[in-house]
């Protein structure tokens, strides 16, 4: 039988029950060959991340774990829909299917159905169940799938760390190279999260740079982003803006290139070795 | 809907008090109507014996439009019976209704045990459950969580039970709908 349970808000937040033999979400066909999570990866339409042996990581949750029985928890009161943090649906027993709620996603407005007598519902508020859910866990083959990293970090806590971030001293230290001169007051200070996170990439690609590689780097990055200066004197890229510093990290990363037909420029939105 | 199921739920585990009280002070339907002046008083007990026993009819027949749930196999760790357990109380309810002397010390009563009973929330035992066939028992889960299990099976070996059709009466009490 399938189940729909709400967790509630909150450390202790228990789950409560809603819904039991109904089908909540569709099972998606496109969940074989999973792709592993990489910041850097912008998924096809059809693709899903997967994280296997899930059970075993560190932000595995409880009720994946334990024997499931929609007996143990309580039905769902009413004064519980204020505080309610995501959906966990169980079917087939064998999937659950998870949704984010947020308050966005209660809908406090008049409605009324499609029918040959409408009738206008006034102070009903309705939750919409999304068409995919945020995200997916197989307990027999013990997979995680997901779409966006950033809706499951509040089902999940810890999995935001999957994509690693600079920490403030790899950020100064990273700014303190040579081939980097910042200008217009830009510091470690003001790299906002998104370039942290391509920092952290970045390091190691750039470290595993010989001296010769790393010159031609600087004369590719040349190449490609006009809006960076760079001084052929010192050898060094003038960074004074957050766009400057993606610029630069994207050069580093080789995300530009140039078709050979039609020999247009451009920039690789996601790339993943093939 | 819920709530007003757990009223007939109460009333029909406390109505024998009543019941019994009516038996005690020998109250008769004959004088109802002409027809009835003739019948011999154990009539009127029946009668009034079969009140709870047709509200309780109807309470099980209600219990499928309760919220559904469901036991999957594995999921049991242990099993107590519970069949007797409500025997001492019950007792405790007919020596009462033997021994109050007006119907106004019933009433009182009567309102007292509902309230308890009602707001006890495990204890809906109603032993004319046991007439349908229904058996009592408590059921521990795998994670460490007791529930109140009124079914016709028999359920012995804790491994290998799975209830397929359960309706919850409410967080702690279900009601198996299969016979």
């Amino acid at each position: 039988m399938n189940h729909l349970l709400a967790k509630k808000s909150g450390r202790n937040g228990e789950y409560v029950k809603m819904i039991s033999d109904e089908d909540i979400f569709d099972l998606p066909d496109d969940l074989n060959n999973p792709h592993e999570y990489d910041t850097d990866y912008n998924l096809e339409d059809d693709e899903w991340f997967g994280i296997e042996q899930f059970s075993e990581t560190d932000f595995c949750i409880d009720i994946l774990i334990y024997d499931f029985n929609s007996a143990e928890y309580n039905q769902i009161a009413l004064g519980d829909y204020n505080r309610l943090e995501y959906l966990c649906s169980y079917q087939n027993d064998r999937y659950y299917y998870f949704q984010k709620l947020s308050n966005s996603q209660t809908i406090r407005r008049k409605w009324f159905t499609i029918s040959n007598q409408p009738e206008i519902h006034t102070n009903i508020p309705i939750i919409i169940l999304k068409e995919f859910p945020d995200a997916i866990y197989d307990k027999d083959d013990d997979v995680l799938y997901f779409k966006k990293l950033t809706s499951i970090t509040a089902i999940f806590s810890g999995i935001g760390n999957l994509y690693k971030e600079a920490t403030q001293e790899d950020t100064e230290q990273f700014l303190q190279n040579d081939f980097i001169n910042l200008t217009e007051g830009y510091d470690a200070s003001k790299v906002k999260k998104a370039n942290r996170k391509r920092i952290a990439m970045a390091i190691n690609t750039f470290n595993a740079f010989t001296p010769e590689q790393r010159n031609s780097i600087y004369n590719y990055i040349k190449g490609y982003c006009n809006n960076l200066e760079f001084s052929d004197v010192n050898k060094t890229f003038n960074i004074g803006s957050e766009e400057n510093l993606k610029q630069l990290m994207y050069g580093i990363e080789q995300r530009y290139y140039t078709t050979p037909i039609g020999n247009e420029r451009r920039l690789a939105n996601s790339i993943t070795a093939i | 809907m819920n709530f007003l199921y757990r009223l007939l739920l109460t009333f029909n585990a406390t109505s024998l008090i009543i019941v019994v009280f009516l038996v005690k002070e020998k109250v008769l339907i004959n004088g109802i109507g002409l027809y009835l002046e003739s019948i011999p008083n154990y009539v009127s007990y029946i009668f009034y014996f079969f009140v709870p026993v047709v509200l309780t009819y109807m309470s099980l027949l209600i219990a499928r439009l309760l919220s559904k749930d469901n036991i999957s196999k594995g999921s049991i760790l242990s099993i107590e019976q519970a069949n007797n357990a409500f025997l001492p109380s019950y007792l405790g309810y007919f020596f009462v209704a033997l021994s109050v002397p007006y119907v106004e010390t019933l009433i009182f009563i009567f309102a007292i045990l509902f309230i308890f009973t009602f707001l006890t929330q495990t204890l809906y035992f109603n032993p004319l459950f046991l007439v349908f066939g229904y058996h009592f028992y408590y059921l521990n889960t795998t994670n460490n969580v007791q529930l109140f299990i009124i079914t016709k099976k028999e359920l012995k070996e804790p491994k290998s039970i799975k209830i397929d059709q359960l309706r919850r009466i409410n967080n702690f009490t279900f009601i198996d709908i299969v016979k």
